[in-house]
């Protein structure tokens, strides 16, 4: 238990990120050596941008791990294409992330059925029943009526 | 939990936004889709919102997409990237407290523990808690002891009739340390009441701990019925919400939790009768006159949440 009353850290679950980079800039290793980040064994990079990110999705892992400093961590590019952003959601859910954190977005996306949305659900393996995604698009409608199905719940 | 938390300033991954030093605890962030107009990855600094981290009801971080190297207090311009991340760290906690809890109740332990802003409009549910967010999640933890089976004589029991159920084998009579919970679980359209003259079974421990009723394990109690609409903890005795009694329609037997200490010294009796299925509305009744201390009274979607 900490100062604050908590009994728990996070510890046993995973959290997943979708932003447009981890490691372009190639601070990862400093940011777990001084804790912003937890250790590399603690952290799943399942495809990271090849080149010319701004590393956000680390400093989005950073965030979270300040909040829960037990919880690990995984991630997956989403600038590569709406395809394989949709494809970075299940990945992420198949890598056993219970939350799944998406800030990026594309102009290109329809306002009412982000592409993310429509193929992450029509995937034949679509997403877990336990997993949360939290979604950080404003404008997205898709996210504010909670128009997906049952197996993606958006905040 | 303190271990791993950065204490000292650092620079993060990203040059786009830069947090202070954090400790691990009353984090507040802002909700991520309060926000209005552009945001990341765009970059357009169209916005004049700044996302702020409070800790313990003070402000301090701020996040930016612009103006790298600001320092705290000055206007910054909001990225919801920190707020869904901010946003997915408190939702592991609460996991974390309660791994079996569905997404849509972290959902709305988020949304019922933050505190509202002035304008939900545009700032949706508040700031997000991580406190009360987690007390919450590990209060619904907080089940009845399944394993704890109170005998009855009658497998079943006719329309109208009644089961006496031993308060002190149900080891109510006991006063334990802290709050607990007791519940009875009945079959189709049952009508529950307890007696006991002197209530002792119907108090808390302590004779001043806040409820807690469980979405699923209702605590039982009340001489007398009346009905109840959402504020448990101030009336006497309240009946449940429709949807909770619906609930427990389909719940086949009759058993109890753990203690639900009351400071009683001697064995009682309650009653249980059963009405008609299909005809008697299911009436769970509660006794909250020893509660002298209510906190909060969350009406979460499977029932009340006190804490």
């Amino acid at each position: 238990m900490d100062e604050s009353g908590l009994n728990v850290d996070g510890a046993g679950i995973k959290v997943g990120v979708l932003y447009n980079s981890f490691n372009d800039l190639g601070g990862a290793a400093t940011d777990e050596a001084d804790g912003a980040l937890p250790s590399a064994s603690n952290i799943q990079v399942l495809s990271d941008l090849s080149s010319g990110g701004t590393d956000e999705g680390r400093a989005m892992m950073q965030i979270i791990y300040d909040i829960a400093p037990g919880a690990n961590l995984a991630f997956y590019t989403a600038a590569n294409s709406e395809q394989d952003l949709a494809n970075g959601i299940l990945a992420l859910a198949a890598a056993g992330c219970k939350v799944i954190c998406d800030d990026f977005g594309y102009y290109d996306e329809p306002f009412f059925l982000p592409e993310r949305h429509r193929r992450a659900n029509h995937s034949k393996s679509g997403i877990g029943r336990r997993h949360l995604y939290l979604c950080g698009r404003q404008r997205c409608e898709q996210c504010l009526s909670g128009g997906l199905d049952a197996d993606v719940r958006i905040l | 939990m303190t271990d791993g938390i950065s204490r000292t300033p650092r620079t993060l991954a990203a040059a786009s936004f830069r947090p202070l030093p954090l400790t691990p605890k009353a984090w507040s962030v802002v909700f991520p889709w309060c926000f209005s107009g552009a945001s990341q990855p765009y970059g357009a600094a169209t916005t004049n919102i700044a996302l702020d981290v409070f800790q313990n009801g003070r402000i301090v971080g701020q996040f930016t997409n612009q103006n790298v190297g600001q320092e705290l207090n000055n206007p910054l311009v909001v990225v919801t990237l920190a707020a869904s991340a901010s946003l997915a760290g408190v939702a592991a906690m609460i996991l974390a407290a309660d791994p079996n809890l569905i997404p849509a109740q972290v959902e709305q332990i988020m949304q019922e523990t933050a505190l509202p802003m002035h304008n939900s409009a545009v700032s949706g549910a508040g700031l997000v808690q991580v406190d009360p967010a987690v007390a919450t999640a590990e209060a619904l933890l907080a089940q009845p002891d399944m394993s704890e089976y109170v005998s009855v004589a009658n497998a079943t029991v006719a329309a109208g009739g009644s089961v006496a159920v031993d308060a002190y084998a149900m080891n109510l009579g006991n006063g334990v340390a802290g709050a607990s919970n007791a519940g009875i679980y009945l079959s189709n359209s049952p009508t529950i009441t307890t007696s006991d003259a002197g209530d002792r079974e119907l108090r808390h421990a302590g004779d001043h701990l806040p409820a807690r009723i469980l979405r699923r394990a209702h605590n039982f109690g009340g001489v007398t019925r009346q009905p109840c609409a959402r504020h448990l903890l101030y009336r006497r005795d309240c009946r449940l919400h429709r949807s909770a009694q619906r609930e427990q329609r389909n719940q086949p037997h009759l058993q109890r939790g753990k203690d639900h200490g009351d400071g009683g010294r001697s064995p009682t009796n309650s009653v249980v009768n059963l009405g008609i299925p299909g005809r008697d509305e299911p009436d769970f009744s509660y006794d909250h006159k020893l509660i002298t201390r209510p906190t909060v009274c969350k009406f979460l979607r499977w029932g009340f949440v006190c804490i």
